[in-house]
This record gives C-alpha cells, structure tokens and sequence, in this order.
C-alpha cells in the first residue's frame, strides 16, 4: 500500500474513533443516576474530609492534638477511669494530685474527655475489660513528694488496645491534659521539649492527611467500576462490527471517554480541595498528573476486566476482588514489591513524596514507569481478549 | 384444609422454589463463589503471613550540637548506642559542618524521606544542665508520615529517659509509660481481624445482592406466574443467606485454625452475629438492585455507600452518623464477643440496631419492589 493510501487510512481510523468517542461519552452522560453518583463521590470525599460536614480527626484549629488526633480520634470522646491514690506532702498549699483532678474535670466540662472517678483498681480493670472505658490513669502514692524534691512523678496509665479509634483517642487526650498540667505548675523536666510539628499545613489539615489513600481510592474505584461495564454490557457493540469500525478503534475510544469523564472529576476534586484549604508542596499540575494516571489506570483495568469476563456480573465480582485486594494491601501489607505493582499503593506513595513532600517528579522515576508500563501491557491484554471474543449477531 | 393454610402452603413452597432456583443459579456461577470464598482466605493468608509494625521501622535523626560540650556529645552517644529503638543518627562532622551550616541543611532535609526529625543542642545546654537542672531540647519532626513521626517520637522520649537515669539528673516532671491491654501477645492479624471480616463480609455480598435484581433477565416472566413480588424479594434474600452462611463458618474457621485467632465467646454467637450484619448487608444490596435501572447504576451505589462507609468508620468518625452504620456496629460486637468475652445478651444495642436497620431496608424492599418499581409490569 502506498504512503498516500496508509495515511488516508489513517486518517478514516482517526475519524472513526473521534465518532466512537463521542457516541461513547454520550452514552456515558445519558445515564444521569450514574453520573450523580461518579461525581457525588468524590465531592462528598473532599467535603467529609474538609471538616464540612463537621467531622474530623483533625480540625484546622487542632494544632496541639498530637499524633493521636491526626490519626482519627478528634471526635471520638474516650471515656476514662481516674483513681487518686497520692496521700503524700510536698507543696505548703496546694494538692496537686487534686489539681490533677481538677484538669482533668476541666477537660470534661468541655466535653473532650468523659472521666469516671474511682477508687478500686479492680472496679476500672473490669470496666476496661468490658470496653465501657478506654483507658484509665491512677495517679500514684507520693506523686506529690516526688514533684517536690524534683524528681520525676509517674502516672500509671493503662490502655485498651483492642479499638484503635478508642486508642487513639484516650492516648490523645492523655497527653493533652498532662501537658496542660507540667506547662500550668512549670514542670518542665531536665529536657522541656519544644516539639514543631513541621510539613502540616496550617488549613485543610485532614485533606493532607487523607489525600493520599482516599483521592487515588475514589479515582481508581470509580475509574475501574465504570469500565469494568464498557465492553461487556455493551450489547450494540456487536453491531459495529457490521461497520468499518474495528475492535482497537472501539476499546480505545472507550478508554478515551471515560478517561475524559474521570479528568473531569479529578479536576472537579483539585478545585474543591483548593477552596477547602487544602495545601500541598508540589505542583499542582504533578499532583494532577499523579491522579490521572491513577484514574487512566483504574479504566484501563476496568477494561481488561469487562474484556475478560462474560456476564457484567463476572466483571463487577472481578473489580471487587481488585479493589478490596489492592484496598487491604495498601492498608496491611508492607511488601515492597507487591505494593509496587498496585495503582492505589503507587498513586499513594506518589503523592507523599512529590505532592506532600515536595520532591521533583524525577525524583521517582520507577513508579511512574511501573504505571506507565502497567497501563500498556494491559491494554494491550484487554485489547487481545476483546479481539479474540466471538462476535454474536 | 382451609384456604388460607393451604394459601400459606403454597407460598412457603413457592419461596423454597426460587431459593433453590436462586442458588442454583449462584452455585453455577463459578467466580461469584471465588469472591464469596476464595477472596477472604487470599487476604487472610496475605494478613497473616505478612509483616507489619506500627512502629515505622528506624527513625532518621540529625542532632545539631550548638554546645560542643561533653555533656552534648554524652546526649548523641545515647542514640547512637544506648536507644533501645532503632535510630540513626547523623551530626554535623558527618557532613563537614558547621552547627548553623547544618540546621539549615537539617531545615531543607527535613520533608524529604532522609530524615524524620532533628533535635538542636542549645549553646548553654551543658550549662543549663548544670546550673538549672533543666534545659530546652527544641525538636522538629516531619508529621507528613505518622508512623515514622510516631517512631522519632517515640525514640526520642526513650534516648532522653535513658540519659536521665545514667546521669541520674532528675527534674520535676510528668510522664507515663502506657500499659497496653490485653498483654498477651497480638498480631497484626488479631487487631484486624474484626475490621477485616466485617469489611470482606459486607463487600462480597453487598456488590454481589446488588445485581440480583436489576441483573435478573427471567425475573420478568417469572412475575407472569402466580408468585408474589415480596415471594422473589424473599427468596433471594434467603438464597443470599444461605451462601452468606458458608462464608461466615469459612472465615472464622480459617481465623481460629489457620492463624489461632482465639476467640473468648461461643463460636455460635460470633457466627449469630455476623449472620445478621451478613442480613443487613443483603438487604441493603437488594435495596441498591431494586431502585437501580441498571447494573452500573446499582454498583456505584453500592461503591459510594462502601467509600463512604469506610470513610466515615476510619477517619471522620462524626457521631451522629458513625453509630448508626453496620460496619461499626458489627465490628464493635465482633470485638466485644471475641476478645472481651461478653456474651450476646451484652451486646443487644448492637444486634439491635443492626436488626432495626435490616427492617427499615427489608420493609423499604418490599414496598418498593410491590407498589413503586413498574419496570416489570
């Protein structure tokens, strides 16, 4: 075939595909109970975590709420055993095992902590055991002498583990009220330390600790459940092979639609997180970039799935097999190299460092040829599965 | 016999009918039982058999020393040698520096994954130590990683208490070292298992009710036959269960015999238990199916109630909403009949509520399915 004849070719696939494209996002759109929900996922995702809704771990007023409060205990109120066992002397005219006492009630009445006093450590012991508090503090014999002669006082501090919000929480709040009591009596230690939390930013402060597991997560799984649907619930599609049309041109005009649908969300996801306070070191456009890999991904799975599978039903129990695999690696697992080969884990991991931290992109250049070849080989596979299915007219 | 036994007769064996129709159906589909089956002991193996800290691995440290004193190298050599955690530290000499040279070197290092904190020697810190018992330790530590942030954390405290008591210098002061409860030793497996087989449990069958529905192409003849629309709602729900039923054995005898999962109450109760969030989990599947017009529609319903769901368990924890959700209320009574050894009489709020919930859905189902959806007429 001459070069003239190749490029008119060309040229006619090209043409086809923009139709196909088109045909395809129009069928995307038509359904507008599914596009409520692909778009109200995420915008329900940035809202939750940009404290509208009220809820969250960490405030942006909680700069002081330590680790605890980052990780998930802002709103969770421990319930707490108190029991003061210090009988002992040191200050002329202060009890300051009752001060204790006192800050922790304080603590209370603003509803941070619910404190259950007590005078039997057997009576707290089984109210751990049965979960009704999550952790106790029995402030010792001689707590007060100790801090007189300068000299260290211990609490004896006990915790449940068995919840980690709980946990969390109570350790939290813990912390919170001891500080408040050294800074209050000037009890400084031989090391009074001034601990910078650093890299947090001052807003959206939940933003950019949930960013990284639940923008990929939202992205990949909506991504990967929408094309899981493409090819195998698409009944027309057989008639297209009655046109010109061949099977590459359809399966990547497919991807290319609904890739066009999940730019639209990413870019729906950036701007809402921007006027949620959300700051971040990097670009804006790698942290984009990060998301639309993750998103190209999430379909082109999609794809393989609904390619590989011969009811819609196959393909969607085959997404959920991904998802919760990929969901309960990232969460559990710490394998570096099945972690690689994970979308979520590698879109997580990506927006640490480049996004988060500020790295350069270049900085990372494995992961992004994990994704990128990822993307390829797999489209590729779905391309040949889709090729090889019989036709049925 | 009157009519209304017979009637009720006839029913019953109507709704054995299409359970027995359903199942076939299920059983023949051979990868809705790999997810039902195969899936929890994948990521139960891969639990299991993996590793996981909480504690971020080793700490990367820098100490800028101001004072270069003795006191000052004392306090570097006790990270370097005398932590009881893993920490690296790097000084100033490492890099041919000077004290200030390196803060700022430290300052630019510090978002990067080379290090995840820095301490800073004071210049009077000897002095301080000596005249006033008592000196600043300024300390900045990256908070974008938690675990690692938690670990320096965790390393510096330990470094600093062990300083104090070699040196025997004490000072007014505050702390406590946490007792964690249950002592024995717990693995990973063990923390995550509650979260874990509630989460398994109500993905697999949620998204798999969710196409029993609006995914049923004969169920539009079945209609023309004498059954009732409530009989098919019934029917699969109860299919559903039965499978939901080997899943739950499957899941907690893997637990117990393949990683010794210890569990504190009857095996009975536990199964109880999960069965009715296994219900819940059904109903609201079937609730999805039936509003949906499609399948794409009804498992994105079933994805934004999943996120959201986990979203609002894990992070967000806002109470007015967090302790009405099923994933919650089942891991809470998992862990109190599992690990506290209460029994299922304790645990009623839980059982409650998940049982008012699998009503408001089951009546919504059927209501719905009776007199609002005419997709079948």
């Amino acid at each position: 075939m001459s070069s003239m004849g190749k490029l008119k070719k060309l040229t006619k696939s090209i043409s086809r595909i923009q139709g196909l494209y088109l045909k395809e996002l129009r069928v995307l759109m038509k359904d507008i109970f599914a596009m409520l929900i692909i778009f109200a996922l995420p915008i329900f995702l940035v809202l939750f975590l940009g404290g509208v809704f009220g809820g969250g771990g960490l405030g942006d007023d909680d700069a002081g709420g330590g680790l605890a409060s980052m990780l998930g205990g802002g709103l969770e109120i421990p319930i707490i055993g108190l029991i003061d066992d210090d009988n002992s002397e040191g200050f002329p005219n202060v009890d300051l095992s009752k001060v204790f006492v006192n800050k922790c009630s304080q603590y209370e009445e603003t509803g941070e902590v619910e404190i259950i006093e007590s005078n039997n450590q057997t009576e707290l012991e089984i109210l751990l055991g049965k979960g009704v508090i999550s952790a106790y503090i029995i402030i010792p014999e001689m707590f007060e002498y100790n801090l007189s002669i300068h000299f260290p006082a211990i609490l004896f501090v006990v915790i449940d583990i068995l919840e980690l919000t709980k946990l969390q929480a109570s350790q939290g709040i813990i912390d919170i009220i001891i500080e408040d009591f050294r800074e209050e009596n000037k009890f400084t230690g031989v090391f009074n330390y001034e601990i910078t939390q650093a890299n947090i930013p001052e807003t959206g402060r939940q933003l950019f600790s949930g960013a990284p597991l639940f923008f990929p997560m939202v992205i990949f799984a909506i991504a990967s459940l929408t094309g899981a649907q493409l090819i195998v619930s698409d009944i027309p599609k057989d008639r297209m092979a009655l046109t010109p049309a061949n099977k590459f041109e359809i399966i990547f005009s497919k991807l290319i639609s609904l890739q066009t649908a999940m730019t639209l969300l990413i870019i729906i996801l950036l701007i809402l997180s921007y006027f949620l306070g959300l700051q971040i070191r990097g670009s804006v456009f790698d942290f984009f970039w990060i998301l639309f890999l993750c998103a190209l991904l999430g379909v082109i799975y999609g794809l393989f799935m609904s390619s590989v599978a011969r009811e819609p039903l196959e393909a969607l129990q085959l997404f959920i097999f991904v998802f919760i695999f990929q969901i309960i690696s990232v969460l559990f697992v710490q394998n570096e190299l099945i972690l690689s080969l994970l979308p979520l884990s590698n879109a997580n991991y990506l927006i640490v460092s480049i996004s988060l931290r500020g790295q350069s992109p270049l900085s990372e250049p494995i992961y992004y040829l994990i994704q990128y070849g990822e993307c390829i080989i797999l489209f590729l596979a779905a391309y040949l599965f889709y090729k090889r299915r019989k036709v049925l007219l | 016999m009157s009519i209304d036994i017979r009637s009720l007769k006839e029913r019953r064996k109507r709704i054995f009918s299409l359970i027995r129709k359903e199942l076939d159906t299920l059983l023949k589909d051979k990868i809705s039982m790999f997810i039902l089956f195969i899936i929890p002991i994948c990521i139960i193996t891969l639990i299991g058999l993996g590793e996981f800290s909480l504690m971020g691995g080793s700490a990367d440290l820098y100490i800028i020393d101001y004072d270069d004193s003795e006191k000052s190298q004392e306090f570097i050599d006790m990270f370097k040698f005398n932590t009881t955690t893993d920490v690296f530290v790097k000084v100033k000499e490492d890099f041919n520096m000077n004290a200030t040279e390196f803060e700022e070197y430290a300052k630019e290092k510090l978002p990067t994954v080379e290090i995840v904190a820095y301490i800073i020697l004071i210049e009077n810190f000897s002095e301080n130590l000596e005249n006033n018992k008592s000196t600043e330790l300024p300390i900045y530590i990256d908070y974008i990683d938690f675990f690692a942030a938690f670990t320096a954390q965790a390393s510096i405290l330990d470094a600093t208490v062990h300083y104090q008591m070699i040196n025997q210098q004490f000072e007014s002061d505050v702390f406590y070292f946490p007792i964690m409860k249950p002592q024995e030793t717990i693995n990973i497996l063990q923390i995550a298992a509650p979260f874990l087989t509630t989460i398994m449990i109500f993905a697999c069958l949620n998204l798999i009710t969710t196409q029993c529905i609006v995914g049923d192409k004969p169920l539009k003849r079945l209609l023309t036959t004498p059954t009732f629309r409530f009989e098919v709602i019934i029917a699969k729900i109860g299919a559903y269960l039965i499978l939901a039923l080997f899943q739950i054995v499957l899941i907690l005898l893997f637990l117990e015999f393949g990683f010794g999962i210890q569990y504190r109450c009857l095996f009975i109760e536990l199964f109880l238990i999960l069965l009715i969030f296994a219900l819940n989990s059904i109903v609201i599947g079937v609730f999805f199916s039936s509003i949906s017009s499609t399948r794409l529609q009804s498992s994105q319903l079933f994805l934004f109630f999943f996120i959201m769901m986990l979203l609002i368990t894990q992070i967000v924890r806002i109470p007015a909403i967090v302790n009405f959700l099923p994933l919650e209320q089942a891991t809470a009574a998992f862990i109190d009949l599992a690990y506290r050894g209460k029994s299922l009489f304790e645990v009623w709020p839980n059982i409650l509520n998940l049982s008012i919930v699998s009503l408001f859905f089951f009546v919504i189902n059927i209501s719905y399915f009776q007199y609002i959806k005419k997709e079948f007429v």
